[in-house]
């Protein structure tokens, strides 16, 4: 079924296919996590903020990936900027969904005594409810990189896509094995990313265990 | 920016919205595919999930399935359909079904099988045979969840049709991929602005009849 010659005459496409992919992953998932920090802060600073922001990411999660990657054309061209924007709006709705949910369910005597003890709204943002919020922001990463490692595929048909370029040589060429390799690689990196993303979430976060 | 201004008068030619290639035609090839693909996927799904949930086996099996199907590209799974079983549009339903199960059978499963124990030894107690209890009791509890799960399934299937038109489905996803490939843009921005309006809509029509449908459950139904 495999074709293990091409696999191994190959490997330095695939490699570099494969670090492509990771890179992408890796430079979306930072920057959505940076907006992230960002956008809390704001609704934060200004609370009436929240609700329209948790309803604009949801409208823009709805749209279809390949659609959401076009509408940034006009602006960004056949580019990996616009793959990486397009990846970057679907991590932040991720992760900003699943940041805001966990603000809401913070411990209110940490609060109230962080009151009580004098910090200022911006203070107690940046020195209690950011570190009280981390297992929820991990939680966030993992399902963000799981679908970034998917969606990266899709980017292959505007011209990009790491390991999707994989499956679109295959698909042009009526040959297997090239699929087989990208849909294997593509499973192992979210596996590994998910593996990585719980193990530091459970380093950082020591005192939940 | 000429793109946007190129997009807006292709909107306005009349021959790009009727005729055999024009925007009606290509938004009902749309909507049938998801529809049709939809509903094999939720003749399969459903009584699985009842099935499992009833028995609370299998549970395992049914998330990791999800978990997979997630994690597993969708146009990877076409493409390997399409070489697998050759080239028509019968593989691409085979993807298109494949893909839009696991989150009907995943909901399915938790709804019936988290009932509400109370109510389920309620129905026992009132004498209620066993099937009785799952169509009266356990079935309309899962409603919510079951519901959720054709959401997600649907919004998944448009998004995956579009693409599905790499692998030579007809449908809007043409007007992009056909678009990508002469590099006639206004095009493909175009589809791409149709494809948005359609599955925001779709998501708005079914957060409605959620609201609607399920009042008494506010928290599940969204």
């Amino acid at each position: 079924m495999i074709d293990w010659h091409w696999a191994l005459d190959n490997s330095g496409m695939i490699v570099d296919l494969t670090l492509q992919h990771l890179q992408m992953v890796l430079l979306s998932l930072v920057i959505g996590t940076v907006i992230t920090g960002f956008l809390l802060l704001l609704s934060v600073l200004w609370p009436a903020v929240s609700g329209p922001l948790i309803t604009l990411s949801g409208v823009l999660f709805t749209i279809p990936s390949l659609a959401l990657f076009i509408l940034l054309l006009p602006w960004t061209g056949l580019s990996m900027t616009t793959s990486v924007i397009g990846l970057t709006l679907y991590s932040l709705l991720i992760l900003l969904r699943n940041v805001l949910a966990g603000m809401q369910k913070l411990p209110t005597e940490v609060l109230e005594s962080a009151r009580a003890l004098g910090y200022t709204r911006f203070r107690r943002f940046t020195d209690i409810e950011l570190f009280l919020i981390l297992p929820a922001l991990f939680a966030g990463l993992r399902i963000a990189s799981v679908t970034l490692v998917g969606l990266v595929i899709v980017t292959a048909l505007i011209g990009q896509g790491g390991l999707g370029q994989l499956m679109i040589l295959g698909f042009n060429q009526n040959f297997l094995t090239p699929i087989l390799v990208s849909l294997a690689l593509s499973l192992v990196l979210s596996l590994l990313f998910d593996l990585v993303i719980t193990r530091v979430g459970y380093h950082l976060t020591g005192w939940t265990h | 920016m000429t793109v946007l201004s190129e997009t807006w008068y292709w909107f306005l030619q009349a021959n790009h919205w009727t005729g055999d290639l024009g925007l009606f035609q290509r938004f009902g090839q749309h909507l049938y595919y998801v529809l049709l693909s939809l509903v094999i996927a939720f003749v399969i799904a459903q009584p699985l999930g009842i099935l499992f949930g009833y028995w609370r086996r299998g549970g395992f099996l049914v998330i990791n399935l999800f978990n997979i199907g997630q994690a597993f590209p969708s146009l990877g799974i076409i493409l390997l359909c399409i070489i697998l079983f050759g080239f028509n549009d019968v593989p691409v339903f085979i993807a298109l079904v494949a893909l839009s199960i696991p989150p009907m059978l995943t909901n399915t499963y938790v709804g019936i099988s988290n009932a509400d124990k109370t109510l389920c030894d309620a129905a026992k107690a009132m004498g209620m045979t066993p099937l009785q209890s799952l169509l009266h009791v356990r079935i309309p509890l899962a409603m919510p969840l079951i519901f959720a799960g054709v959401r997600t399934s649907l919004l998944q299937l448009i998004a995956t049709a579009v693409v599905a038109a790499y692998a030579g489905l007809d449908g809007l996803g043409r007007l992009l991929i056909d678009g990508l490939g002469q590099r006639d843009y206004p095009q493909v921005v175009a589809g791409s602005i149709v494809i948005s309006i359609l599955a925001i809509a779709c998501e708005l029509v079914m957060a409605q009849v959620a609201r609607r449908w399920f009042r008494f459950t506010p928290n599940t139904a969204g």
